[in-house]
């Protein structure tokens, strides 16, 4: 039974506004083990990257963490020193950002941003160092002269695998990515997503993988989770998800995935998601759900329960 | 009919400007503070006789008490707040006056420019940057040096020269931007001349703008006002601030003790400028509502 | 790069046409002057009157060129003034007026470059701190709040402020002069450091007056840089805030700050006239004071007209070099 490396329990992160706060992560809860590569998919504005600067503590004013734990090897990121989590950071828990575009500094070397990161916390030779920095741009499909360039040198792609090197280079036990392959085109997708697959295995690392991209997800991930306007609604080993796809929005989502092969009629979701500074009471997903039962899901709110074998739903649907 | 709507609509956009200009607190407030002083200055002005301010009318080098002078008097024995009252009156006539005619001069120049284009366009702005170039304070002491400048007019009149240029870098880059708009093609339509265009079609809408350009040209011509006047070439038949810190200069008073004298122009000086300044900060925040929240 | 030479013709345009319009007018104003300014001038410093004047003067007008119509005068005063000969000084008759500025110069070159240098490199650093730290502080808010102050104020009232502080209530430094008159100048030690107690009190009062600019520029830079993506990243990687400041966002912010400086250098001759005049510095400010006291037209129209020439050339020379060398081309600004 593989060890959990990361337990994210109840937690809550709103963003403030004139008028009331945007619930963007409301009450999520799962787990990430080692070695295992976890998507969290769900639309524009779920709630994704909120969540993933949350767990990382990178959450800025408007926004805030509101409660809730995120247990990493035993300790809550969100209650130790300052001191402690720069220690953790990029050591144990590294970033791919979502847009690699400005994600590097402009006039910075890429030698020198990696070496940064590295020197942060390891004491190494420059020698050393340079070794390392040009393994990782080679492990990533890019050349070693890469490394004395400027970030506007490089191609989106490029700057992609760039980011993606330097998240690996201080051998982190989890990565999280939010959006790699976002404003790239298919075929460099491609590569990226092989490149989050070798990690797994090259560097016994876990991976957290948000994004949108159905097909991407499809691609790599082992589990999957579907987050809908800030809520967790459906999680379980990713194969069977997209086999069988519990919950109405999963439904809906994977049915949405565009496909070559077959003549699938192309099913959008329609309606838009709540607002989350008052959403609904009841089930969020009511509004546009095919199967809504009134009286029942827009009154009591769906937790996650164990449906089948290690899959959680929350939809009054099942029990 | 056409003509009263006009009115009507220009009526209703200015008491709006009025209305949003007014609800900012930094404008407010200098507004306030700019509106104290020039009344202070209007009624001590008109109650104040002439002969207080008339050379050896008092005891000379008098530190201000309360029976008599309130402000002391100078070392030629002239009293001190009627100078003050006199001099806040003046130099704001001068910064007003050069600010007038330097926004609206520069605005038309600009904006011909800016909507002609070709030529014109080009031979206008190489003698607008021609005189943003030329460091104006330095031209002004030659030229008043020479023409000696006894009154507000001509003082006013000699800092106009450089007074339009900026107005006028303004006006074009405006004009520019709004040349692409449809009202000015639905004005061509309509049959009027260039002319008119220019200033009933889209002068209204500048109004904002040329405002807070205007409150910009009376700060820098009450400077270069008083540094015209400290270097020895200001108007020497009135008294403006900036003659009252050359007196004071000249007969040493910053060494004699003569405190007063000098401390009075000088944070009046400042006084104004903040007002004015703030007066312009207020109305940068509303005529230019920034996206992001006050970071400075 | 077609853009660019349109660019060079255009400025250089405006600098030629800067020039003749200032050297006309230069020409023209004094002569169209009524009365005689040379006459007039020449009594305040001959002593004794009568024909002696009147020789002096005719003798005058003759080497200036003053008895020829004006369209001649014109012509010759061009001709005069390319090949460097801007005059005769009437106060120090027979040097000449270009002699008498380039002794001056140096001393307004001197104060300026180092006080313009000075405040760039205080207001930049203790802004870039304010911006990184100062959002939330009531310290750096005041600070802020000061540097506003400080911008507001028109230069010349520190001079006179700073006069009277510490010329007159603690008296420790001397208020007029470069140099304590009697002292030779040479490059000595003694002699350097007696010009730098001496600029002390100027040079202090330009540094404040522009310390407020250097500040409030590079905060509200560093406040923009603040929410750049790289800088998000820079924390995910767990570096130090301090390290975060000067590598990731100073280097980032410094750039339009240091493009500042240089186009503040174009005042490097003529930018602190009256500071000079309050404090009786040697530089061209005084100079023009003291020659419009003594109605010395020569010298006036002399220094104002270099001043005026090496003004719009520095403004021209900024012009056409700043885009060869602005970063933002260079780092490929998409």
């Amino acid at each position: 039974m593989p060890d959990t490396l990361l337990d994210v329990r109840n937690l809550i992160a709103y963003y403030m506004t004139p008028t009331a706060p945007v619930r963007a992560v409301d009450n999520v809860s799962f787990n990430v083990t080692e070695k295992e590569i976890l998507g969290i998919a769900g639309e524009s504005g779920c709630g994704k990257s909120t969540l993933a600067y949350s767990i990382l503590r990178l959450l800025k004013p408007p926004g805030y963490i509101r409660g809730g734990e995120v247990l990493f090897k035993g300790s809550d990121l969100l209650k130790i020193e300052e001191e402690e989590l720069r220690r953790i950071r990029w050591k144990h828990i590294s970033y791919i950002p979502q847009s690699s575009m400005n994600a590097l500094n402009p006039v910075m070397r890429i030698e020198e941003q990696i070496g940064d990161a590295v020197r942060n916390q390891e004491k190494i030779s420059k020698g050393e160092l340079r070794k390392r920095i040009e393994d990782l741009l080679v492990s990533v499909g890019l050349s070693p002269s890469v490394a004395h360039m400027y970030p506007h040198e490089l191609s989106g792609g490029m700057r992609q695998r760039v980011v993606i090197a330097m998240a690996m280079a201080l051998n982190p036990e989890l990565i999280i990515a939010d959006e790699p392959t976002t404003a790239l085109d298919v075929v460099v997708q491609r590569g990226i997503l092989q490149l989050l697959r070798d990690i797994r295995s090259k560097l016994k690392a876990s991976v957290i993988m948000i994004t949108h991209d159905m097909a991407a997800q499809a691609q790599i991930v082992d589990r999957l989770a579907i987050m809908y306007a800030g809520k967790i609604v459906e999680i379980g080993d990713a194969n069977d998800l997209f086999n069988d796809p519990l919950h109405p929005y999963s439904r809906a989502l994977i049915s949405a995935i565009p496909s070559i092969s077959e003549k699938k009629k192309l099913k959008g979701v329609p309606g838009f998601p709540p607002d989350l500074r008052s959403p609904p009471p009841g089930c969020r997903f009511y509004p546009r759900c095919p199967h809504r039962i009134p009286g029942k899901c827009n009154v009591d709110e769906p937790r996650l329960i164990e449906v089948k074998n290690d899959r959680l739903v929350a939809c009054h649907l099942y029990r | 009919m056409l003509s009263y709507n006009r009115l009507e609509r220009r009526a209703s956009t200015l008491r709006r400007l009025f209305t949003m200009l007014f609800s900012n607190r930094i404008f407010t407030l200098g507004f306030t503070l700019f509106m104290t002083i020039i009344i202070i200055s209007l009624i001590g002005n008109h109650l104040f006789p002439q002969e207080f301010v008339r050379v050896g009318n008092f005891l000379p080098n008098q530190p201000p008490n309360l029976e008599g002078h309130l402000l002391g008097t100078d070392s030629l024995g002239r009293d001190i707040t009627a100078q003050l009252f006199m001099a806040v009156l003046n130099s704001l006539q001068i910064g007003l006056i050069a600010a007038a005619v330097g926004t609206a001069l520069g605005t038309i120049v600009g904006f011909m420019s800016g909507y002609k284009g070709g030529i014109v366009d080009s031979i206008l702005r190489i003698v607008i940057d021609a005189f943003l170039s030329i460091p104006s304070l330095i031209f002004l002491v030659l030229i008043a040096s020479v023409v000696k400048t006894v009154d507000v007019w001509s003082v006013a009149m000699l800092l106009s020269m450089f007074s339009w240029a900026n107005p006028a870098r303004q006006a074009r880059a405006q004009m520019l931007s709004l040349k692409e708009r449809d009202f000015v093609y639905m004005a061509r339509l309509s049959g009027m001349n260039s002319w008119e265009i220019v200033i009933k079609e889209i002068m209204p809408h500048i109004f904002a703008w040329m405002t807070a350009n205007f409150t910009n040209a009376v700060l820098w011509a009450i400077l270069t006002e008083s540094g015209l006047s400290i270097m020895g070439v200001g108007p020497q038949g009135e008294i403006t601030l900036g003659m009252m810190i050359y007196w004071a200069l000249k007969y040493v008073a910053l060494f004699r003790g003569l405190w007063w004298w000098w401390m009075t122009p000088v944070f009046t000086l400042i006084y104004l400028f903040i007002s004015l300044y703030l007066m312009h900060l207020g109305m940068d925040e509303v005529f230019n509502p920034r996206l992001r929240n006050k970071g400075g | 790069m077609a853009s660019y030479r349109k660019y060079l013709v255009e400025r250089t345009l405006t600098f030629i046409i800067s020039m003749f319009f200032s050297i006309t007018i230069v020409f023209l104003v004094p002569r169209l002057a009524p009365g005689d300014p040379i006459k007039t001038a020449l009594e305040q410093v001959i002593v004794g009157g009568g024909s002696e004047i009147e020789k002096t003067v005719e003798e005058y007008k003759r080497m200036l060129g003053l008895d020829k119509d004006l369209a001649t005068q014109y012509i010759f005063y061009i001709k005069e003034l390319f090949r460097g000969n801007l005059g005769y000084s009437i106060m120090y008759f027979p040097t000449p007026v270009i002699d008498i500025i380039m002794r001056a110069i140096p001393w307004s070159i001197g104060l300026l470059t180092t006080t313009t240098i000075l405040s760039w490199i205080i207001g930049t650093f203790i802004g870039a701190i304010a911006g990184w730290r100062g959002e939330g502080s009531r310290f750096f808010n005041i600070l802020a709040f000061i540097a506003l102050g400080l911008y507001v104020i028109p230069y010349y009232i520190f001079a006179v402020i700073l006069a009277y502080l510490f010329g007159y209530i603690i008296r420790i430094f001397p208020l007029s002069g470069g140099y304590t008159p009697g002292l030779m100048p040479s490059l000595n030690l003694e002699f350097i450091l007696d010009v730098i107690w001496h600029s002390t009190l100027p040079a202090l009062s330009i540094i404040l007056s522009s310390l407020g600019w250097w500040f409030l520029s590079m905060r509200s830079m560093i406040i923009n840089v603040k929410g750049e993506d790289f800088i998000l990243m820079a924390e995910a990687k767990g570096l130090r805030k301090n390290r975060i400041l000067w590598k990731y966002a100073f280097r980032n912010a410094i750039l339009p700050q240091v493009t500042g400086l240089a186009l503040s250098l174009r005042n490097v001759v003529g930018g602190a006239l009256l500071t000079e005049v309050i404090f009786a510095y040697p530089g061209v400010g005084y100079l023009i004071f003291t020659a419009i006291t003594n109605m010395d037209y020569p010298l006036i129209q002399g220094a104002v007209l270099f001043l005026i020439f090496t003004t719009c050339f520095l403004n021209f020379a900024i012009d056409i070099l700043y885009p060869l060398v602005d970063p933002r081309i260079r780092y490929g600004e998409e």
